[in-house]
């Protein structure tokens, strides 16, 4: 009784999530609202109560009729998507077989009908949720799997005690179904009307039932004087007990847990280890292989285009997209830089309503590859080597103005976009070079390696009426007294005000934005909060307000430098928008003396670079912890996007099989190499000394953590707690294993209902509040104030110690005990007269 | 246990679902579907970490048989298997003991009892205990054994088996049957003669054995007064009680070449007879009992009675076999040779038999001592239809 409950509720939850899962990937939350009330139905109608259960013609009726409308559905007007209809069908069906009669045959159905509607679904729903929700199903699915099989295995052999077992017949083969040939042929017609859902009709077979109890009959039985002619030595099985709760508790529930683990960690396995064909199954249908992001989130990655004003946080992903090795050229050694470094990947002129893109007329700069042969010296020349991760874009991120090297291959300069770009999809890594860096940092202002057509207007557009921008930047101009003559202090002035003033604040989160303003005025105007698209964009449309030419620049700005191998590591959320205003060559001639390095020009004039955006504010406290939660649910919506979603033959060749192949033949030829050994020798006898400066330096205890992580524990604890005494309540209250259920537990212990029957006969009747001690011994007392019924006092107590044995102690009355047990019941029953 | 055999094999359920998930794999390989592929992955694991999981579970497993040392055919055998889980962590979850049992003398599938326990929870490092039960109609020696162990904890993918070799045997006993007031009667007019004959011999209530304290009750004619000077206390004489009359039961299991139902019940009913009468002979003490069963080379088996008596007797009679060839001659030959005279002599026999045939038995006749004893051997053929007034058997 309490595994079939158990088993039921188990079921139900799993058919709504699965349904629930399918409902997600059609966007529609019908279907497993309507599972969920079925499900709940079932348990409560059919499974605890058993009031409602549709017959076996029914059921197949049911099921024909949910075929004939998805086939009408499917054949119909509109377009059919073959597997939806399909997991639809199945959902019907599981709803209908929820109210039958169930038999291990119907709860495998019913866990197989879930599977096959989730692999469906997988194959649509992409979103992190459903991937969440999957390891739950898992989970759900390898519990019910369990207790399937514990039913079955205690039906089997409770059905197996109830056989006769006899020389030449093992219980197996005693409970073994025989063939049903008819059985199969109806099996064989209706499949052929119905497809696989005959695997779900019931065919008017009967309960399983084992050969008969008797033996089989001898030709001699009962004939002659020797009594046991012709009979055959028989025995009965045992499964006492099956029936108990005993066994699930706690520990089939962790175990269970476990192997949901250590089937996640299998699952990672297959999941990078099975190479990806790169076929599509064209039975699907419209299927979105690739899915999408949310709606409101974005990557702060890199994009092409800039959009404002959209709500949502920035997502902060750690992914590594590119690392750039800077060295000397000419010597080829490290190139140490000083500060961060900024690598261009788009270029975008045209501002309209919140939108930044690319103006789609050619000729606006006229620039073309700067190749070594064309620079009058290498010297201060720097080389980066930019070892670019797969991604779907094909921007080669570097430090500009670029240089091409003889070395330099399969990438070529987009004059349009201004960017350099690569013709291939996989990991490569690409040399340029660069002129860009004096004295070990990048400068902020360098030559325009091409006319600039400033005439068309287009770095000077504004497009859009913005004066609350342009008042505050006359302003923060007319403020600072600069002359116009000097541009470059006027930007600088402008960059400064955002950047240093304290009056603007950098905030990843999203900001709601005042609705039919543009954004960028709403930022200057109302909320300025924002992140470094709104100061970037900000910064360039008040240059051009200023009549400075100026775009804003799409690319990566990095300070993580590692000294040891001279290079910068980039990620994803160091992307990063900035601004470059141009000057022109009269106006650098007017400002007098500038640095000149042999490869730099300024024939036509120069790009200086502004960033102005200002360093995000440090969270304490709450907002911290929040931010906190925030990245690493951005990183694992990244890990899910990038890893789960995203793996293709690439990137697992990328991810798994070249690290694993590396890491083999390092290891190979690590073992064969003295000075790796040395080295690991060395490492390890320095090991000891390590620890003792760390544990002197007193970091690795933290008061502040420490009682952080006391009160999380205490509150874990409690949350336990309260959670486990709300399942036991829930769980006692649906399978009845609490006071209802001992109860009907007691009630199976027939010869306990027996002497209490007779006990009540002379009057006796055992109070809620008694044990069955009580109970006994009142009985005794009452029986020893009879004269007839004195010798007779201490049978209660005997049944009653016989029902102790058998009802908590889980053991079985052997042969004497159950021979005394029925004496004593029957001389109490044969008493009268007290 | 370095004898016991494991083995592991996949079941129906099994096989079903490796079809399945080669299915769902093919359909990923052709799809290119991520999670799809996180899913099949995802079934990979009730099969792997399925399979580690039977093969703890079984882990330190024993299995521990007790069978009596014998019982009456017929009588209700109860066998205690007890399931030990000797991990000192994890439980064993629906565990099955396949234990098995045959005739001694008889092998294959056809003759073998194969009861099955299920143990539905053995928590670790505790012993749940299970019986089962059954009636053993035909007498002789039983082997029990292997019990094979097995699991499909815990998805029912696979099983996992353990064989353990440990063996038993349980003698069946000969059924035992009611003597008539008729047999008893007979038996009491035999033996009076002959106890008032023993009084005369004896000087008191029975043989003296040996002395002991006096005892309030005992007669004063009892007191040994030499030994009662020698130790300063009141000695008496031990006697002991009176003797029954010594019996010996002679079985003579002859039965035809090609036997029919008939004949195989005679000599069943010979073999519960004379079992019934040795168990009642010893249930009454006092004498000295000697059995002889009809062989190639009879043996009387005697002495005091007495439980040991008792027992080697039944088992003698359990395991003994009919046969076409007459060894009746040579078995009363046997027994003459060794009983006292005064000893009543029991033959049971499956078929009638002339004891005056000086042919058949001349050795018997030609000696007057042997002749006047044969004289009075009661004999009873259990092919005859007047059986019941002397013993019935239910």
């Amino acid at each position: 009784m309490y595994l079939n409950r158990l088993l039921a509720i188990n079921m139900a939850t799993l058919a709504t999530l699965g349904t629930l899962l399918l409902g997600m990937a059609q966007e529609n939350m019908i279907l497993p609202l309507v599972m969920l009330l079925a499900a709940a139905l079932s348990v409560w109608l059919n499974d605890i109560s058993g009031r409602f259960r549709l017959n076996r013609r029914v059921a197949n009726a049911g099921m024909l009729v949910a075929l004939y409308f998805s086939l009408v559905l499917v054949f119909g007007p509109g377009q059919a998507d073959l597997a939806i209809y399909f997991a639809n069908l199945l959902a019907c069906v599981q709803i209908i077989l929820l109210f039958v009669q169930k038999d291990t045959r119907v709860w495998w159905h019913l866990a197989l009908l879930s599977l096959v509607q989730v692999s469906v679904a997988t194959t649509y729903s992409q979103s992190m949720l459903f991937g969440s929700l999957l390891v739950a199903y898992l989970f759900l699915g390898i519990s019910t799997m369990a207790l399937i099989f514990l039913r079955q295995e205690r039906s089997h052999y409770r059905l197996a005690s109830r056989t006769l077992s006899f020389a030449g017949l093992s219980v197996s083969s005693a409970v073994r179904e025989k063939q049903d040939w008819v059985r199969l042929l109806k099996i064989a017609l209706i499949t052929g009307v119905s497809g696989p859902l005959s695997l779900f009709l019931t065919y008017g077979e009967s309960p399983r039932k084992g050969r008969s109890a008797a033996p089989p009959p001898t030709p001699n039985a009962g004939s002659g004087r020797w009594p046991l002619a012709g009979q055959v030595s028989t025995f009965t099985s045992s499964a006492a007990g099956a029936g108990s709760s005993a066994g699930f508790g706690w520990e089939l529930w962790f175990r269970l847990a476990a192997v949901t683990a250590w089937t996640l960690l299998l699952a990672a396995l297959v999941f990078v280890a099975v190479p990806r064909t790169g076929f599509r199954l064209p039975l699907i249908g419209p299927v979105r292989w690739e899915g999408g992001r949310s709606g409101v989130r974005r990557s702060v990655g890199f994009t092409d285009s800039v959009r404002l004003g959209e709500l949502g946080s920035v997502i902060q992903d750690p992914e590594k997209v590119l690392d750039i090795q800077l060295t000397n050229y000419r010597s080829g050694a490290p190139y140490p830089v000083d500060g961060e470094i900024y690598l261009r990947g788009a270029v975008l002129t045209r501002y309209e309503e919140g939108n930044w893109g690319h103006d789609q007329l050619s000729g606006y700069f006229v620039s073309s590859p700067q190749r070594l042969s064309q620079l009058p010296s290498d010297d201060g020349l720097v080389r980066q080597e930019i070892k670019i991760e797969l991604m779907d874009r094909t921007e080669v991120f570097c430090v500009w103005p670029p240089v091409f090297l003889p070395e330099t291959k399969l990438i070529f300069l987009d004059e349009l976009k201004q960017t350099v770009r690569h013709s291939s999809r996989s990991r490569l890594t690409f040399i340029l070079g660069t002129t860009a860096f004096l004295d070990g940092k990048q400068a902020q202002f360098i030559p325009a390696n091409g006319r600039v057509d400033v005439d068309g207007q287009r770095l000077l557009s504004i497009q859009n009426e913005l004066p609350n921008l342009v008042r505050e930047a006359n302003t923060w101009i007319d403020d600072s007294g600069v002359p116009e003559s000097d541009p470059i202090a006027r930007a600088r002035v402008l960059e400064s005000q955002f950047r240093d003033s304290g009056g603007f604040e950098y905030r990843l989160g999203g900001v709601d934005r005042e609705y039919g303003i543009d954004p960028i005025e709403d930022f200057i105007g109302n909320s300025r909060v924002g992140h470094c698209e709104y100061f970037s964009t900000a910064l360039t449309l008040m240059l051009r307000s200023q009549n400075i030419p100026s775009r804003m620049i799409v690319g990566y700005k990095s300070v993580d430098y590692d000294a040891a191998r001279s290079s910068f590591v980039v990620r994803q959320w160091d992307a990063h928008t900035w601004v470059e205003a141009y000057i022109s060559p009269d106006q650098i001639r007017a400002l007098g003396e500038l640095p000149v390095p042999p490869n730099w020009d300024w024939q036509h004039g120069g790009w200086l670079r502004l960033d102005p955006t200002p360093a995000a504010p440090e969270t304490t406290g709450i907002a911290a912890f929040v931010e906190g939660v925030g990245n690493w649910r951005d990183w694992i919506t990244s890990v899910w996007q990038d890893y789960v979603i995203g793996m293709d033959s690439g990137r697992q060749r990328e991810m798994v099989y070249e690290p694993l192949t590396a890491a083999l033949r390092f290891g190979a030829g690590s073992l064969v190499d003295p000075d790796w050994w040395k080295g690991l020798f060395r490492e390890l006898t320095r090991l000891p000394a390590r620890c003792r400066e760390f544990l002197a330096e007193g970091r690795w205890f933290s008061w502040r953590g420490g009682l952080i992580a006391m009160i999380l524990a205490a509150l874990l604890c409690a949350a336990y707690h309260c959670i486990r005494l709300l399942v036991r309540l829930v769980a006692a209250r649906l399978t009845g294993s609490a006071a209802g259920g001992m109860r009907r537990q007691r009630a199976r212990i027939r010869f306990y209902l027996r002497l209490e029957a007779v006990l009540k006969r002379h009057g006796l009747t055992r109070m809620p509040s008694q044990t069955q001690r009580e109970f006994a011994a009142r009985a005794a007392r009452r029986m020893d104030q009879s004269a007839d019924a004195g010798p007779l006092a201490d049978l209660p107590d005997q049944v009653t110690d016989a029902f102790y044995q058998v009802r908590f102690g889980a053991t079985v009355l052997d042969n004497r005990q159950a021979e005394q047990v029925e004496q004593a019941l029957r001389r109490l029953e044969a008493s009268d007269g007290w | 246990m370095p004898n016991n055999k494991h083995r592991t094999a996949i079941c129906h359920e099994g096989t079903y679902y490796i079809a399945m998930l080669v299915v769902l794999f093919v359909a990923v390989l052709l799809s290119n579907a991520n999670l799809l592929m996180a899913l099949a992955g995802m079934l990979c694991g009730p099969l792997l970490i399925g399979w580690r999981l039977l093969v703890i579970s079984m882990r330190r497993l024993d299995v521990r048989r007790t069978v009596p040392r014998g019982v009456s055919a017929g009588d209700l055998l109860v066998v205690d298997v007890a399931l030990t889980n000797g991990r000192r962590r994890m439980s064993s979850w629906a565990v099955a003991a396949e234990d098995q049992f045959r005739q001694e003398n008889k092998s294959g599938r056809r003759h073998t009892i194969r009861p099955t326990i299920y143990y539905s929870h053995v928590p670790s490092g505790q012993t749940r205990h299970q019986v089962y039960r059954g009636r053993l109609l035909e007498r002789g020696r039983y082997v029990f054994g292997p019990i094979k162990v097995s699991t499909r904890f815990p998805f029912g993918l696979f099983r996992r088996t353990i064989v353990f070799r440990d063996t038993d045997t349980l003698t069946v006993y000969p059924r035992l049957g009611r003597l008539t007031r008729v047999w008893t009667a007979r038996h009491h007019e035999a033996f009076e003669g002959i106890q008032r004959r023993q009084q005369q011999y004896r000087r008191s209530s029975g043989d003296y054995y040996g002395v002991r304290e006096w005892q309030s009750g005992d007669s004063l004619r009892w007191i040994h007064w030499r030994s009662s000077a020698r130790q300063g206390n009141l000695i008496v004489r031990q006697f002991e009680p009176h003797r029954n009359r010594d019996v010996v039961v002679l079985v003579d299991l002859w039965q035809p070449l090609k036997p029919d139902t008939e004949a195989l019940q005679n000599v069943e009913l010979a073999v519960s007879f004379a079992a019934t009468v040795v168990a009642d002979i010893c249930r009454k003490g006092g004498s000295d009992l000697s059995v002889g069963i009809g062989e190639a080379d009879p043996k009387l088996t005697q002495g005091p009675v007495s439980a040991g008596l008792l027992e080697g007797t039944m088992e003698r009679l359990a395991l003994a076999t009919a046969a076409s060839d007459d060894h009746l001659p040579k078995l009363l030959e046997t027994a003459l040779a060794t009983v006292e005279g005064t000893a009543e002599i029991v033959l049971v026999t499956t078929r009638p038999v002339d004891l005056t045939d000086r042919q058949r038995f001349g050795s018997l006749w030609d000696d007057p001592v042997r002749s006047a004893i044969a004289g009075r051997i009661r004999l009873v053929d259990t092919s005859r239809s007047d059986l019941t007034e002397l013993f019935q058997v239910e």
